[in-house]
């Protein structure tokens, strides 16, 4: 009875040729505006702005950084979706010729826009959902708002301005702290904080420097705490002689990589498939200096990315992917099973491929970050060097600042991005200073 | 034309399309934040150059000694994760003395800041030996300090400031006047922060 109470409906839709014909059309319109889109998603198209990124991180890579600052300049002007992404490629680049204006200007961008919410609201939103992942404003994955916090933090050190470096550190704290989970846990907010010992160690050099020797001793405490092998790093009699303090970039940080089916973001490659960190050799005027037991990398950011927490784009993203082959496999099966209807197989697995589609991953990174940054506080006497930062053991990859000056009072530090390719011996000063305020 | 070459037109022009429609924004259309803004220098400063100007403390100073020399400070950052860049702290100061110069000329002489003035006259002036021993002595500083309470959670970053502004006396050591700005700020993350 069921069977043939249902079947003249059929019938009478299946034998109505007009109707027919127009799903037919309208089914075959999607299709002609669906599939070149979708073959695109696969395909890809390569804008203006994308090749200027590639020169700009290929000469970046190859020790040309007048090149990769110019290209970079010229992309972070631009507010668009990747704005703060190519402000943190603008910075480093900035940093690698100490260009420390422009470093802090374009962390500070970044930084700005990092610290907002809503940025993404008028449209971005919805977009990024339906269409594309990429047409959301990128805000970095939480290692990578850390690390810009961290940066800017280091170029405000590098000028003394210690106040807004700890307030920089102190950021780059909380955005670890933003992703770690559930607040009531304190065993989660403490894993966070000991992978990100490199903010608080820098936390604690601010609060040294700034005279509040009570908050320094408590951070450098809990540094030693949380990584027992940077206790002579995190040494609070060490640090206040230091009067030459080297930050010292080493290796390339994490990558994202997607499945097969482009939806899952993971990121790689493991520090096991990296290898340890090699430790790194200082020359002072062709002298080596003993650093004892201070080059102990303060983070390894390829560990740090294995950890971290999936926020709600992912989810959206896998959901899609999930719902797409679903629908291609019902809409086969509809169009293909006894009594089905071939147009609503059809217009299924159309808008299977449609949400297929668009939750390709975004894999936008900040392709310059360092695997570790080394922070090495050093006593020499005052003067004019030449300091030369090599690791023997990775290629002798080496940098070398020359007639870099140290202080009687205070500290003067120093940035090293050594990188393979290029061995660039670099002449101090490479700017000059900013004038007082009014 | 290539046959790529017109999906990425196609694929552009749907996006376009979904933009426009839904109203896009750029990356500094949409975002808030707690930090302070324009409007706070705007509120702050003029209520502190208002309070300066009316204190009975600061009228009889001037009625004592004739205008106050007074020399402007960079507002000192101790806020909790806020960064305050250079610029900016000198104008939540220096709006102050913009707004006491224009309304009140005559009851104060602005003394530049030591550091500024040698470093003017090692830019401007030919044979300078060291600082000029007949520079102008301030008797006043107008310093500010700002701090703050910030919190961070996945759902939303809230902050309370105190910018505490002070005139001080450089020769006794005595604060002549003192005023303060309180504000607390939230901002609540959205689907895609």
């Amino acid at each position: 009875m069921f069977r043939t109470g249902r079947r003249p409906v059929v019938r009478v839709d299946m034998n109505d040729h007009s109707t027919t014909s127009t799903t037919f059309t309208m089914v075959r319109h999607l299709a002609i505006f669906l599939i070149p889109f979708l073959l695109l998603a696969t395909a890809g198209c390569e804008s203006a702005a994308s090749k200027a990124t590639k020169a700009g991180l290929a000469a970046y890579r190859f020790g040309d950084f007048a090149t990769a600052r110019a290209k970079f300049t010229e992309l972070a002007a631009k507010t668009d979706e990747d704005f703060v992404l190519n402000n943190c490629r603008l910075g480093s680049t900035a940093l690698a010729v100490n260009d420390l204006d422009t470093a802090e200007a374009a962390f500070l961008r970044a930084y700005e826009v990092m610290n907002s919410v809503g940025v993404n609201n008028g449209g971005r939103t919805l977009g990024a959902t339906l269409v594309d992942e990429k047409i959301k404003i990128w805000k970095g994955e939480p290692f990578e708002r850390a690390m810009t916090n961290f940066y800017l933090g280091m170029t405000y050190y590098m000028r003394h301005d210690y106040d807004n470096a700890r307030a920089a550190f102190e950021n780059a704290l909380f955005k670890l702290r933003d992703y770690g989970g559930d607040a009531k846990k304190t065993d989660q907010y403490r894993e966070v904080e000991s992978n990100f010992t490199l903010g608080l160690l820098m936390l604690a050099k601010c609060q040294q420097r700034l005279g509040r020797d009570d908050l320094a001793k408590a951070n450098f405490q809990r540094v030693a705490e949380l990584r027992p092998q940077l206790a002579a790093l995190a040494d609070f009699d060490w640090n206040a002689k230091s009067n030459l303090l080297l930050f010292i970039d080493y290796g390339y940080g994490p990558r994202k990589v997607t499945n097969n089916d482009g939806a899952i973001v993971g990121f790689g490659p493991s520090p096991y498939q990296a290898g340890p960190i090699p430790s790194p050799l200082v020359r002072v005027n062709g002298t080596n200096i003993n650093l004892g037991g201070l080059p102990q990398p303060p983070v390894d950011l390829l560990r740090l990315a294995q950890e971290r927490q999936w926020q709600s784009i992912d989810t959206i993203r896998v959901v899609k992917s999930a719902v797409g082959t679903g629908l291609i496999v019902g809409g086969a099966i509809e169009g293909t099973r006894k009594g089905g209807s071939p147009e609503v197989g059809l217009a299924l697995a159309a808008a299977g491929l449609l949400l297929k589609a668009t939750s390709q991953a975004d894999v936008r990174q900040w392709e310059m970050l360092p695997r570790t940054v080394y922070i090495l506080p050093l006593h020499v006497q005052p003067g004019t060097y030449d300091i030369c930062v090599s690791f023997p053991t990775a290629g002798d990859v080496n940098q070398t600042w020359q007639g870099v000056p140290v202080p009687v009072n205070g500290e003067a530090a120093y940035y090293f991005h050594p990188q393979p390719y290029t061995n660039p011996v670099m002449v101090w000063p490479s700017t000059a200073q900013p004038a007082p305020a009014p | 034309m290539s046959l790529k070459s017109l999906f990425c037109i196609l694929h552009s022009s749907f996006i376009i399309c979904l933009l426009a429609l839904t109203g896009c924004g750029d990356a500094v259309s949409h975002g808030t934040n707690t930090a302070l803004d324009g409007a706070d220098l705007n509120r702050m400063t003029d209520d502190m150059a208002a309070q300066i100007a009316a204190d009975p403390d600061v009228q009889a100073a001037i009625a004592t000694t004739g205008p106050l020399k007074v020399v402007v400070q960079p507002v000192v950052n101790n806020m909790t994760g806020e960064v305050l860049p250079r610029g900016q702290a000198q104008t939540f100061t220096g709006r102050v003395r913009l707004l006491l110069s224009q309304h009140n000329n005559k009851n104060f002489v602005w003394i530049i800041n030591r550091d500024y003035f040698n470093y003017l006259r090692g830019k401007e002036l030919d044979n300078v030996l060291g600082p000029d021993p007949d520079r102008a002595q301030p008797d006043y500083a107008l310093t500010a300090t700002f701090s703050s309470l910030t919190k961070v959670s996945e759902e939303r970053r809230s902050a309370y400031y105190l910018c505490a502004y002070e005139l001080s006396n450089l020769k006794n050591g005595t604060v002549l006047w003192t005023g303060k700005y309180e504000v607390k700020k939230l901002a609540t993350s959205g689907f895609l922060d």
